[in-house]
This record gives structure tokens, sequence and C-alpha cells, in this order.
């Protein structure tokens, strides 16, 4: 038999420009899985200060084709290793301002244990799986960041 | 035939964001690592980009390592290490 995931189709995955509500992401993930005691939702946002530079904003460029199925098979590998009610990523792409928000992911389980670890191993995939990338504009000049062996360290640890 | 994609720093240092390219150029049993090393050939940034060991690659948006069969009609998209999140 082949070893393939189907992912969650009721899995909510969203690459956008617009930005996100958490009080409304965090609604749907409870309205989803009445069974499930324990949400965990991580948010991340530009900073505004990178290595001594001040960021004015950043752009995300992302492989269109490609952005969501490395989403889906992130969670799919999540699901295996903990069980999940409900999973939610959404991910800007364009130009966002410093202090924007970036990214959300949100994890719903029985208990808090799964559901964190579950929001951690989804992030730390996300930062070296799916194929965004980030160019900040700052008081210095624009640059491309860098990507961080600390990142890769990260992910090893599942 | 084949598409070639580039993303990020690439496209921009290398002023291409996608090519079409006969895939006859590559002989027999074209890889992923014979496209990278015809294509570093183009020119001196090319060669840096393409031929730097972080570069990584997709086939059909799925990464893919040097090793990989290249048929006709694949998409192989060339890229930096990500750095959403």
């Amino acid at each position: 038999m082949l070893n393939v995931q189907v992912p969650n189709t009721s899995d909510f995955i969203k690459v956008q420009t617009a930005d996100f509500d958490v009080a409304l992401e965090y609604q749907k993930l409870r309205e989803s899985e009445i069974n499930d005691g324990a949400v965990v939702i991580f948010v991340g946002l530009v900073r505004e200060f990178s290595q001594n530079k001040q960021v004015k904003s950043m752009f995300l460029e992302h492989y269109p084709a490609m952005t969501e199925n490395a989403l889906e098979t992130i969670v799919a590998d999540a699901r295996i290793k903990w069980p999940l009610g409900q999973v939610s990523i959404i991910h800007r792409i364009g130009y966002l301002a410093a202090n924007a928000q970036i990214v959300m992911v949100g994890v719903t389980s029985e208990h808090r244990h799964a559901a964190f670890a579950a929001a951690e191993f989804i992030m730390d995939y996300l930062k070296i799986r799916a194929p965004f990338w980030k160019k900040e504009m700052t008081n210095k000049g624009d640059f491309w960041v860098e990507a961080k062996s600390s990142d890769n360290e990260a992910a090893a640890k599942w | 035939m084949l598409t070639v994609l580039f993303f990020g720093q690439l496209r921009e240092r290398l002023q291409t964001d996608s090519l079409v390219f006969d895939l006859e150029k590559l002989g027999e049993q074209p890889t992923v690592k014979t496209l990278r090393n015809y294509l570093s050939q183009t020119g001196s940034v090319w060669k840096e980009l393409l031929l730097n060991e972080q570069c990584l690659v997709a086939v059909n948006q799925t990464m893919a390592p040097d090793t990989t069969l290249l048929t006709n009609h694949d998409e192989v998209a060339l890229f930096p290490p990500v750095t959403g999140g």
C-alpha cells in the first residue's frame, strides 16, 4: 500500500495578503471541536528591530503552487504524532508593516500537552519547509532575511 | 520542455523569475544536478547561486534532491533556504 497522508479537509489553511482576527479564528477553532479541552494559538509578528536595523516594512514572497501542499504535509505529520482536533494556519504574504501579524497557528486537542507540542512542531517545520521568503526594508537598506541554522536545529528535535 | 522557476534572492539576483528549458539539452538521464550544472554556465552569478549547496530545489512542488530524474513537463523551482513564519 502507498503510504500517502490524506490531509484533513477540515483544516483551515490560508495564505493571504489580508490581516486576520485572532478572536474570530479562536471562535472557529472552538466551534469545530466541541470535545477538545485545549486550544493553543501562536501568532508571529514583524519585529521592529532586527540585527540593529530598524525595520520599516517587510515583503513576503512565496511559491503559490507549492505553499498550501507544504503546509498540509506539515499538518498531516503533526496529526501522526498527536491526537489533534482542529488545526488552523494563516500565513500572510506581500508587504507588511512593522509590528504587523505575519502568521497564526491554532491547534485544538483533548489535553494541553498535545496542543502545545503540535503548535510548536508546526511552526518549527513551517520555518524550514514552507516556501516563503522575507525581505526587510530597513533604515540601512533592503535585505533578504538569512535562514538561521537554529531553525534547522529546532525542527531536528522532533 | 521544462519550466524552471526562481524565488526570493535567487529571482532577484538572476533577474529571472522563470524560463522554459529544452530537456534534451541535458542529455540522457537528466537530473536536478545536471540542470544546475547546465544553468550555472549562464554566467558568474548563476554559477555562484546555483552551485551553492544552500540552493534548494523542488520538482513538481515537492522538495527534491540533486539525484532526482527530470522528465518532460516537470516544473523545477530553485530557491534559497526558506524564511517564513
